[in-house]
């Protein structure tokens, strides 16, 4: 695998409360080297990533009540119309966690469905907590967004979650094709990024890509 | 200091991503029991505090752009019309640290502005997460968020690196006066951590460890 397929199997992240404006931009730049599946950046900066970005044609994504996932249905919404008004074609959304936990499912599906129809024909990724979760809700979740018209299932959202072959395992062969896995979470090297590709990984999300990049050979 | 008035300084708090409705519940059974002045919350959870706090002493307190806070002005004041028809009377907004630390501090003082202007008369408290900022920095966020009418200053997100220190109460306490509050929040667990934020300053708390700390008063 050379570096710009894996790069076109990532999603370069750089979401924190303290970014700096000169940080984003070094981190823009560096990304441009790249051909990024996507880069995600605090829904604050989409409009100056959109700008910096600006005939690369690489996708923004949107961060949707991230990482908690604990804001209302209605304040989620409102994020992604910003987000899609201000250039970003893809949302990461974390799931309404609380509701999740509490065999709330309706309610799961319908948060996730309300940002699906804000986004149209965007990409729309549920984002759940593998670590907290049975198999059984793996799939359970990943069933629920799918019916939601969500894209992709994303396996963490920080909090130490990592993300193992076994839980893109359980939810590929549960779903197969019907719904994208993206891993975040405990992917730092090249070796763990190639191992998840391995057994059919679609996205990876890294908020130090060029570490995992690096790794590669250049021909 | 008695464990009612203790009581009435704590916002009671239930924030992790692992909350569940029976964790709500339980939260605001022990704040009606206590009397907490609040409970701490995720927008996503106000409703069902404030029907289970219909009638008791306790107000629902929501946290506004929380925790990342790099959201655009527009956003938080949306979401801050919305958890207050939710039943939030209290709102602690996470300050745009991103901007901030860009050195924006005129797009900081809009979003307080803002934010103090969409809460009407409800209570208002604005989160520096102090664990990013240097000494002038939190004292010039101080001083930009009490001439926008922010009724708090707030030390911590609780997701930060790290929470309420004596050090950064005194600061907030000796920059904003007598006239603004400051809440500790962040690593607040025991009777003694609670005591000691309140002797360097803070009048208000935000700790998820409010019985604990209550039952550490009684038996003092």
């Amino acid at each position: 695998m050379t570096k710009e397929e894996l790069a076109r199997m990532m999603d370069a992240s750089f979401i924190k409360m303290d970014v700096t404006e000169t940080q984003l931009r070094e981190f823009i730049d560096k990304c441009k080297k790249y051909p990024f599946a996507a880069i995600a950046v605090d829904l604050f900066y989409i409009p100056l990533t959109f700008k910096l970005l600006k005939g690369t044609g690489i996708p923004i994504v949107a961060p949707i009540s991230y990482p908690l996932g604990g804001m209302t249905t209605e304040a989620k919404v409102c994020q992604a119309q910003y987000a899609l008004e201000n250039g970003a074609s893809e949302m990461d959304m974390s799931i309404n966690f609380s509701a999740f936990w509490s065999g709330d499912y309706e309610v799961v599906r319908e948060d996730i469905e309300a940002v699906v129809k804000v986004a149209q024909d965007k990409v729309v990724k549920a984002v759940i907590y593998v670590t907290e979760m049975t198999d059984e809700e793996k799939v359970k979740i990943a069933r629920i967004a799918k019916e939601a018209g969500a894209k992709f299932i994303s396996t963490c959202c920080g909090f130490g979650c990592v993300a193992k072959t076994h839980d893109v395992k359980v939810i590929k062969d549960a779903l197969g094709d019907e719904m994208k896995v993206m891993v975040a979470g405990g992917v730092h090297t090249t070796e763990q990024a190639l191992a998840m590709i391995e057994i059919g990984v679609d996205r990876i999300h890294s908020s130090t890509p060029f570490d995992i990049l690096e790794g590669i050979e250049s021909p | 200091m008695t464990k009612e008035k203790l009581a009435r300084m704590i916002d009671h708090t239930a924030l992790k991503i692992e909350t569940s409705r029976a964790d709500i519940e339980k939260l605001c059974e022990e704040a009606r029991r206590y009397h907490f002045i609040s409970v701490a919350i995720n927008p996503v959870n106000v409703a069902l505090a404030a029907k289970l706090l219909k009638g008791t002493d306790v107000k629902v307190d929501a946290g506004i752009g929380f925790f990342l806070g790099a959201y655009p002005i527009d956003f938080k004041v949306f979401e801050v019309k919305d958890v207050i028809e939710k039943g939030a009377e209290e709102l602690d907004m996470v300050m745009n640290v991103a901007a901030f630390k860009s050195g924006n501090y005129d797009l900081v003082r809009r979003e307080m502005e803002a934010f103090a202007e969409a809460a009407g008369d409800k209570v208002t408290k604005v989160i520096l997460e102090t664990a990013f900022l240097t000494d002038e920095e939190k004292i010039k966020a101080c001083e930009i968020a009490k001439e926008a009418g922010v009724k708090f200053v707030k030390t911590s997100t609780g997701f930060g690196p790290s929470g309420a220190t004596i050090h950064d109460v005194k600061l907030m306490r000796k920059t904003v006066g007598p006239d603004v509050g400051v809440k500790a929040s962040g690593g607040i667990r025991t009777t003694e951590d609670a005591l000691a934020m309140i002797e360097a300053g803070a009048n208000r708390l935000g700790t998820s460890s409010g019985v604990k700390i209550i039952k550490g008063l009684e038996e003092s």
